[in-house]
């Protein structure tokens, strides 16, 4: 086929095996065999907590109120890190409550990635009135505070799971577009897409064949790191009472509910922050270290 | 200079038409906007249908918009039917105490990560440097919304040192001040370390230390003036995050500014107010943006804007 004779050129990090290439990186970086676990903890605890939860998540019991974590007096061996003020096991709910943090964060990330790698793309390749339509709307959304927004339209739409991925998804895109935008008039000027041109290749294909595959790299670490703060986000918003709703169980809800006993129960605030925290802090190792192995200019 | 900023107003004005837009528009991602005002399961047809002509929402949907643009231009966002008030003066009355908050937490990261990223630079592997570095990764990750929990938990309860929430005495405001500054302190103290190390092995100041001056002066007069400059330009652009932030610690302390009347106002559908308080945030953003370039100016007068 005459359109294989231009290979896409690819940067320098794809040899005959990506997997083993990665894991041979990895050995050798502490912070991002952090990350990785972290992360594989999440998504197990996220899959499994049906097998993993010792105890129903949703149901209240009254009898059990308030008891605090078992590595304290007064505790029931049984409930690891605690009851909230329905009785309900602390452990379980942070397991479950996974679930929405994942799901949320990489499809919203999905989305926000497919819109501003495309905007990016074609606003960098074609510029003129597209470009500066796009970087005005960027301006705009740079403009009002992303929460604001995102709460603004979930309130419209009213709370749930997928309001609340949409709206993540279309307020997250603006990162992907600028990064993507300034990468892809980089490339446009090489040399490879001039000789691409030159053997008649479309814009379609070439920005699939050659840009795409270049921007690549820069767009896995961006989206990793967004997963990271479109969990937060995901977080407040259930904390603020717009996340998804009950009985769906969010970190975020059960934040809210320790705010209130914050004097009485400090566990019921300690443990969903925790694992806010924990999953957030992973994630950003896994992308500092996806950087450093992918594109080590953005150092 | 003054044309500079001439250009850099009249470029604000197609985003803060489009910012128009997305408040006009914000209101009716649903499709009918009445259901946003009224309660409709509970309504007649017919009172479905008088309401939408009483608000005009019957009308093209561009002579809606300039309707909509004509009371804008009078501060007219419509009325809050919570309040029975307009919906515009009762976000200006509340934006003092969140203007108090962003100011006071962004005075407080200043104060915390001018130190800590000079000496992070300057001793490079010494113990203030990983503090520093170990501390800007945590704030990354560190939610406000729990961090302002936990503070509560160790200042307010447990030690009883000051106030869980309100707003009525200077006391009131450390809590959330210093939960937002935190979070801007790890992402400031990275920057003016990783700046400041780029600054210190340039040509001048290996001079300014070969004319013999001392450590402190080529310090904060030479390299501090030119490392701040790429730090100030992120700063500039976390104003949102910041503003974003305040939204979610007002909350938390129940300290009665905007964010905590947008809130209120987002859960019991109280959209005039909605709509005002995300024009005033995005003039809020745009005029932090803009006073972020005019410090330029002060700080390198190579920076000319012709």
């Amino acid at each position: 086929m005459a359109a294989e004779a231009v290979q896409p050129i690819h940067l320098p990090v794809v040899p005959s095996s990506r997997i083993a290439f990665l894991a041979r990186r990895l050995r050798r970086s502490p912070v991002g065999v952090i990350g990785v676990v972290i992360v594989t903890a999440v998504l197990l605890a996220a899959l499994l907590a049906p097998v993993i939860a010792p105890h129903e998540p949703v149901r209240p019991q009254f009898d059990r109120r308030l008891l605090p974590p078992a590595f304290l007096p007064g505790a029931s061996r049984d409930y690891l890190l605690g009851t909230d003020n329905l009785g309900r096991d602390i452990f379980s709910r942070v397991l479950y409550g996974s679930r929405v943090s994942v799901v949320v964060g990489v499809s919203a990330v999905s989305i926000a990635c497919v819109i501003g790698v495309t905007s990016g793309m074609l606003a960098g390749f074609h510029g003129g009135a597209l470009d500066v339509v796009t970087g005005r709307l960027v301006d705009t959304f740079l403009s009002i505070p992303f929460i604001v927004l995102a709460l603004a339209i979930v309130g419209v739409l009213g709370p749930s799971l997928v309001n609340l991925i949409v709206v993540l998804g279309v307020v997250g895109w603006v990162s992907f577009n600028r990064v993507v935008r300034g990468e892809t008039i980089a490339i446009a000027a090489r040399e490879f897409v001039l000789a691409a041109r030159a053997l008649g290749q479309t814009n379609a294909q070439i920005l699939r064949r050659h840009v795409l595959p270049n921007v690549a790299p820069s767009v896995i670490v961006l989206a990793t790191l967004d997963v990271a703060s479109t969990i937060i986000a995901e977080s407040a918003l259930s904390f603020l009472g717009l996340g998804v709703q009950h009985p769906t169980v969010t970190w975020g809800s059960m934040l809210a509910d320790g705010r209130q006993y914050v004097a009485t129960a400090w566990w019921l605030a300690v443990a969903p922050g925790l694992a806010i925290t924990v999953t957030v802090l992973g994630i950003i190792f896994l992308g500092d270290w996806l950087r450093d192995v992918l594109d080590p200019r953005l150092r | 200079m003054q044309r500079y900023f001439a250009r850099r107003i009249l470029q604000m004005i197609p985003v803060l038409v489009l910012v128009t837009l997305v408040i006009f528009f914000v209101i009716r991602v649903k499709g009918d906007p009445v259901a946003q005002l009224a309660p409709v399961d509970l309504l007649t047809p017919q009172e479905i249908a008088a309401l939408r002509h009483a608000y005009g929402f019957d009308r093209p949907i561009y002579v809606q918009y300039v309707d909509f643009m004509v009371h804008l231009a009078q501060g007219d966002f419509g009325t809050s039917f919570r309040y029975r008030q307009p919906a515009l003066p009762l976000v200006i009355e509340r934006l003092p105490k969140t203007v108090v908050l962003a100011l006071a937490a962004a005075l407080i990261a200043w104060l915390m990560a001018l130190p800590l990223g000079i000496i992070a630079a300057v001793r490079r592997n010494s113990l203030v440097d990983l503090v520093a570095t170990t501390a800007s990764v945590l704030g990354r990750a560190l939610p406000n919304f729990w961090l302002g929990i936990i503070l509560i938990l160790l200042f307010a309860v447990s030690l009883g040192w000051l106030p869980v929430s309100g707003s009525d005495t200077p006391a009131h405001l450390v809590l959330p001040a210093v939960t937002l500054g935190v979070g801007l302190a790890t992402t400031l103290t990275r920057l003016i370390r990783s700046s400041m190390l780029e600054v210190i092995r340039q040509d001048y100041i290996v001079t300014a230390r070969a004319k013999g001056l001392t450590q402190r002066v080529v310090m904060i007069k030479h390299a501090l003036r030119n490392g701040l400059i790429p730090v100030l330009t992120v700063f500039g652009l976390q104003a949102a995050w910041l503003l974003g932030g305040v939204v979610i610690v007002e909350q938390v302390f129940a300290w009665p500014g905007m964010g905590q009347l947008m809130v209120k106002a987002v859960l019991t559908r109280d959209m005039a107010i909605v709509q005002a308080g995300v024009f005033v945030f995005a003039l809020i953003v745009m005029a932090m943006n803009l006073s972020v370039d005019l410090l330029y100016t002060f700080l390198d007068p190579q920076i000319r804007f012709d």
